[in-house]
């Protein structure tokens, strides 16, 4: 059940296995105890998991970089 | 550069194709718009993985492009039954782990291959927790608490570490970490236990050592 509560917490379960672990804790109040010390576990990387905007125009590059590559290659 | 919390392009809208479909289209129409759709909406959250993996920036961009560039060329091995998420981020890890060796800064282990010490410690999370009160890093200011934890993270043996990154912050299904790092189900969740319980040890160290010097 633990490997089921942690991914509920990261969003890693398909949705079958969601459903299942929503089930267990309305059901089971050792779960969702469990899970409350499963959140306090996570929480530090919290202060980390901001992401940073990609470099200006990256995409963009990308996109130009294959559309040249690909010319090269035809001609 | 700001910095939010991004969600994973894997729920989107009904109106809007899935990565599938854009990848499919590509593949069988050459639809450049289709393919770039999948370069802009990957953008940050596949730069940010990159990253955390490569930690320079310059580095992650190189293999953002070379990535797509290999997906471009790949397409045609691209099938229905394939999921397109593991698919970009299993060719973007090992591009990564390329561009690491080519550098000389990759570690000696590989990431699928070798097993981790004590992984089969999936029990002992909860136990480890339950015997403390997790506060270990209450009295460190944000920015130092910060800088701590990602050398914490940087730490972690490599096996570790990339499940994290890929369970973690990019927010990927146990079952998309397994396919593109080819392991079973069952190692991706152990890792991910193990990781954290790794963590969790090192706060708690942290924690002592705060403590003894206020002491």
């Amino acid at each position: 059940m633990q490997d089921k509560l942690l991914g509920y917490l990261l969003g890693a379960l398909e949705i079958d296995e969601t459903l299942l672990v929503e089930q267990s804790l309305a059901q089971d109040a050792e779960a969702r105890s469990q899970l409350e010390i499963l959140r306090l576990a996570l929480s530090p990387l919290e202060t980390v998991r901001c992401d940073v905007e990609a470099p200006a125009g990256l995409a963009i590059r990308t996109c130009q970089c294959i559309r040249e590559v690909h010319l090269k290659r035809e001609t | 550069m700001v910095a939010t919390v991004t969600m994973p392009p894997a729920r989107l809208s009904l109106s809007e194709p899935s990565d599938e479909a854009l990848l499919l289209k590509y593949r069988d129409s050459g639809d450049t718009d289709a393919f770039e759709m999948l370069v802009h909406r990957y953008e940050k959250p596949l730069f940010n993985y990159l990253l955390r993996y490569l930690h320079n920036a310059t580095f992650a961009e190189d293999v953002f492009q070379a990535t797509f560039l290999r997906l471009h060329e790949k397409c045609r091995l691209f099938t229905e039954d394939r999921r397109f998420r593991p698919w970009l981020y299993s060719i973007a890890t090992h591009l990564a782990v390329d561009a690491l060796r080519a550098e000389g800064r990759h570690p000696a282990v590989s990431l699928d291959r070798e097993q981790v010490a004590a992984e089969d410690d999936i029990s002992s999370l909860l136990n480890t927790l339950r015997s403390h009160v997790p506060s270990p890093l209450e009295n460190l200011e944000t920015d130092e608490r910060a800088k701590w934890i990602r050398r914490e993270v940087d730490a972690l043996p490599e096996q570790l570490r990339v499940i994290l990154l890929l369970g973690y912050f990019q927010g990927l299904k146990f079952q998309e970490v397994a396919e593109i790092l080819q392991l079973p189900l069952g190692t991706v969740k152990s890792r991910l236990h193990k990781a954290l319980v790794t963590l969790h040890a090192a706060w708690r160290r942290n924690h002592a050592e705060v403590s003894s010097r206020q002491t």
